[in-house]
């Protein structure tokens, strides 16, 4: 693996539910060491580029690869240990606490026989430091706030100890202190060598916090790079369909996207 | 070996080899709730064996035991009390168990085999296989089939697993109503004495377990109950949701078809001892998981409860209201429905489901 290489990439993927396409041909990048948020309008087939991803969607035709190889060449159990996932919904069993579902992250590197190794443990106590919830260890996950129960779920996909996290719309249902917490602990991950690749909904909080944005739109990309680079008024109306001002966010200097709406032409 | 508490996740005890090349995790909890219910059902089993219509003391049950007492306390240890012991030992340990993977694999509480049909239809085709004069191991595999098309159904008309889950019971219950109407018609319609023998067997009773069956399901139970045991590591990444398993190296159809196969093969066994008894594997994984303690249902602590439950039952059946005998399916059908009762109560007050 080269440097300068993509952590993932899609080559011609085309894919879809029921036998429909909603996304045909599409060539992506991602960058290793990136955090790469994609966005789009609904139904652009962002959700859908990150089910392919993950290897939960099969490509009707095309391929996705980590690394230059194709995700299929991966067993399932190899798989696991390189592309962790958060997916939008979790579902847990009733009365699971966060360290008993933080535990379950080491599935992929556990056997029958090999329930419990040293390095299990120490995989999920940094993972519990990492997002700050070792003092919820305890608790039952039901219940803790939506933010600490999304930064539990980021401590399981951690403690699976994957090279690249792919987060579905990480912020919905949050409120916006616990959104700028989890997109914040996103940024300190990214920073200590993980590879992120997000869905999100909120421009703004996308710009803000994106690498590498990938905007989609009917199924393609309309642009890919980093925020200033390619997020301009023509972008946004092409992709949202929608009238805006793009303006400097005075804190970061990253795009800032206000929407015009009715009487603001 | 190495033992030592672990620091975190609380509640666990690791044991290691020092190479690491094997590791076990235990929760002291469980394996407590574990041994107790073995040591319960082991005493349960000493009580049955001597109490009854004719008294016997443990030494002359051990004697008749050891092939050396009279004909008449032969006859009772031997022939009639032993074999019914080790009967509901191992049907309510492999209706236990098969409860706990169901339920898991339809993440429902009430998704289990008695509940959404697949015991009748395994009965079914332990009933066609007995009336055409089948031996034990083609009653097996006939109920074996007779739980693989009721599960095909169920999951057909259901629309696949994708389905709704609500959906998916209710569709079971259909399905069981139908096989446990087939099941009366072809009892109505055989032959005078077949019909009795199978009457008594639809009941869900033990009084008439034979020796051939007993053993056929010993020896098949001694293969399934350790390939339950081995979907644990499984069903605990099925319980956090489909998209989760899969990024956890789950291949989700082989996975369900596995815990499928060996829950409806653990219903087969069962029904082939003694017959579709119901609400073992209802209520046995929720009863273990209370007592056992942590998130998911414990399979070996739902083998034993559901084996402490099943003998209790049939003693209580025996001696309740002896000389006459009511059938153990008829026992934890009633504890069953209390337990419903207490179900939809805890719903009712706002607590929560099992």
């Amino acid at each position: 693996m080269r440097e300068g290489n993509p952590a993932m990439e899609t080559r011609g993927l085309t894919a879809g539910h029921g036998g429909r396409p909603v996304l045909a041909g599409l060539d992506a990048q991602f960058p290793r060491g990136g955090f790469s948020v994609i966005i789009g309008p609904n139904a652009s087939g962002k959700s859908t580029l990150l089910r392919c991803l993950a290897g939960l969607l099969p490509p009707m035709a095309g391929e996705v690869r980590i690394d230059g190889a194709p995700l299929g060449s991966f067993d399932r159990r190899a798989r696991a240990r390189r592309l962790g996932l958060l997916p939008q919904q979790a579902e847990m069993p009733d009365g699971i606490t966060a360290a008993e579902l933080v535990a379950r992250g080491r599935h992929p590197h556990q056997s029958l026989f090999r329930q419990w190794s040293a390095r299990d443990e120490a995989a999920v106590a940094a993972a519990l430091a990492a997002t700050r919830t070792d003092e919820l260890a305890g608790r039952p996950v039901q219940e803790l706030s939506g933010g600490q129960r999304q930064r539990v779920s980021i401590a399981m996909a951690l403690a699976q100890e994957t090279d690249i996290l792919l987060l579905d719309e990480p912020t919905t249902y949050l409120d916006i202190a616990h959104q700028i917490e989890v997109l914040d602990l996103c940024v300190e991950l990214n920073r200590r060598g993980k590879t992120l690749i997000a869905v999100l909904h909120d421009l703004n909080l996308a710009c803000r916090y994106a690498t590498h944005l990938v905007a989609m739109r009917e199924g393609a990309i309309a642009a890919a790079g980093a925020p200033a680079e390619i997020v301009t008024e023509a972008l946004i109306a092409r992709v949202f369909g929608i009238g805006c001002l793009v303006l400097a966010d005075p804190l970061t200097g990253r795009p800032m996207v206000i929407p015009r709406g009715a009487g603001h032409a | 070996m190495t033992g030592r508490p672990t620091a975190m996740p609380a509640r666990m005890l690791t044991l290691r080899l020092p190479a690491g090349r094997l590791s076990l995790r235990v929760a002291p909890r469980a394996a407590l709730c574990c041994a107790g219910l073995g040591g319960g059902c082991l005493l349960l089993a000493l009580a049955a064996l001597t109490i009854g219509t004719m008294p016997i003391t443990l030494a002359e049950a051990a004697r008749a035991l050891r092939g050396n007492a009279g004909a008449d306390l032969h006859l009772v240890v031997v022939e009639w009390r032993a074999p019914r012991i080790a009967g509901a030992l191992l049907v309510g340990a492999a209706l236990g168990m098969a409860g706990a993977l169901f339920q898991t694999l339809l993440r429902n509480p009430l998704g289990s085999p008695d509940v959404v049909g697949f015991d009748a239809g395994s009965f079914s085709g332990a009933l066609m296989a007995m009336l055409a004069g089948g031996g034990p191991v083609a009653v097996a595999g006939s109920g074996f089939a007779g739980g693989l098309l009721a599960g095909a159904l169920v999951f057909g008309l259901s629309g696949s697993a994708g389905g709704s889950r609500a959906r998916l019971i209710l569709t079971g219950i259909a399905v069981g109503a139908f096989f446990t109407a087939l099941n009366d018609w072809i009892v109505m319609s055989a032959r005078l004495d077949t019909a009795l023998a199978a009457a008594s067997w639809r009941l869900g009773s033990l009084a008439g377990i034979t020796a051939d069956r007993l053993a056929l399901a010993a020896v098949l139970l001694a293969a399934l109950l350790p390939l339950g045991l081995s979907c644990g590591r499984t069903m605990r990444a099925l319980e956090l949701g489909d998209d989760r398993a899969a990024s956890l190296g789950i291949g989700l159809a082989a996975a369900r078809l596995r815990l499928a196969l060996v829950g409806l093969g653990l219903t087969a066994v069962a029904t082939l001892v003694a017959g579709p008894i119901g609400f073992v594997a209802l209520i046995a994984p929720q009863a273990a998981r209370r007592l056992a303690g942590g998130a998911s249902l414990p399979l070996l602590a739902s083998a034993l409860f559901g084996a402490f439950f099943l003998l209790g039952s049939d003693v209580a059946g025996r001696l309740a209201f002896a000389p006459l005998q009511l059938p153990a399916g008829a026992l934890t059908a009633g504890i069953g429905g209390l337990y419903f009762v207490a179900l939809l109560w805890s719903r009712r007050s706002g607590g929560r489901v099992a």
